[in-house]
């Protein structure tokens, strides 16, 4: 019997999937595509190469569930240089339906931050040098989850007179507002003219590490929060 | 509410009014004219309540010391999301109860419920 390579092992090693040919038909989660304008109302697939590894014998024992699937956009991919929070920050940063300039900023950053790191690495001492991450979508998902905010404000109305409640915030929020965070950051004005990419390089390896204009301006929603807490109860 | 039971008697109690025309207004037995037919009832929002407050305080309260740095309060910070998605889940039971098809045993009907049962059965 000849071993049995998952998908994701041909993916490791240089199989690259587009989106038209996105979801295998070896998969647990067994991904059909909808028709397109049925499709519209249907769950987004799954592109986790973790999720979608299996074995030939998970096929044939029937351990796998059917779902029907909505198209991937033409701007994901399983290639394992893809990352669904990266592109989600790219729409955000993208003007006027430009995402070709969004896209190249964003690759730019990413080729700052690594030569920045690299540099780094070859300074440091042998003992430092296994705590230097070079990986730039690393730094990047790092200071991302740094940034989430656990509570946020809220503006109730009690009595004609609104008050500031403050309020778990849910998850696909906290991704949301840490993003906003940076954006904010970016956009605030400095006396000497800095390329973008460098901006933003500077404002992710920051917050990566607890500091910067990004940290800042978390711990002020923070605060704002604690100053409200008397009116925690309304909501 | 209809009365069940036939009325042998009834008094006339003069209560103390304000105004001095009101006693003709009052109606002490309650005639069939007088009930309203109920179709519907209100349905209120279940009451969401103030959930994990205490773990906010507590939450709140570190941060303040370590000047809302995450890494020393990462305890407290848990606890609070955790807390949160146990009301989240709870919440959503309820409603989940309150919308069945079949009133369950331990619990009050809600009024979606005692609506569609008023529509079926009047």
């Amino acid at each position: 019997m000849a071993a049995i390579r998952s998908l994701s092992h041909l993916l490791r090693q240089g199989l690259h999937l587009n989106a038209a040919t996105l979801i295998p038909k070896t998969a647990p989660i067994c991904q059909t595509r909808c028709m397109a304008q049925k499709g519209m109302t249907k769950p987004h697939p799954t592109l986790d190469l973790d999720a979608l590894e299996t074995t030939v014998t998970d096929m044939q024992s029937g351990k796998y569930k059917r779902k029907t699937v909505r198209y991937a956009e033409s701007d994901q991919s399983t290639v394992l240089t893809h990352d669904q929070i990266v592109r989600k920050f790219i729409v955000l940063i993208m003007k006027g339906g430009n995402k070709d300039t969004a896209r190249r900023i964003m690759d730019k950053t990413m080729e700052e931050i690594k030569r920045r790191q690299v540099r780094e690495f070859h300074r440091a001492t042998e003992s430092q040098k296994l705590q230097i991450i070079t990986d730039p979508r690393k730094i990047f998902n790092q200071a991302v989850n740094n940034l989430k905010p656990v509570l946020l404000v809220t503006s109730v109305k009690r009595g004609g007179i609104a008050y500031q409640v403050p309020v778990p915030c849910p998850e696909k929020r906290q991704l949301f507002e840490a993003m906003k965070i940076i954006k904010a950051a970016l956009a605030e004005k400095t006396n000497s003219r800095i390329p973008f990419h460098e901006k933003l390089a500077t404002i992710i390896m920051d917050a990566a590490e607890f500091k910067g204009k990004a940290m800042d301006r978390k711990i002020e929603i923070l605060k704002n929060c604690e100053r409200n807490r008397a009116y925690a109860h309304f909501k | 509410m209809p009365r069940l039971t036939e009325l042998n008697f009834v008094s006339r109690v003069r209560r103390h009014i304000k105004h001095p025309y009101q006693h003709k207004r009052q109606k002490i037995l309650a005639t069939g004219d007088d009930v309203k037919q109920v179709n519907e009832i209100s349905e209120k929002q279940i009451k969401k309540g103030r959930p994990c407050l205490r773990e906010l305080t507590d939450m709140l309260d570190c941060w303040k010391l370590h000047d809302f740095s995450d890494s020393p309060c990462q305890k407290v910070i848990f606890a609070y999301s955790d807390c949160i998605k146990v009301e989240k889940a709870r919440l959503k039971e309820e409603e989940k109860a309150a919308k069945a098809s079949f009133v369950p045993e331990g619990r009050k009907p809600s009024p979606f419920q005692i609506n569609r049962l008023l529509k079926r059965y009047s």
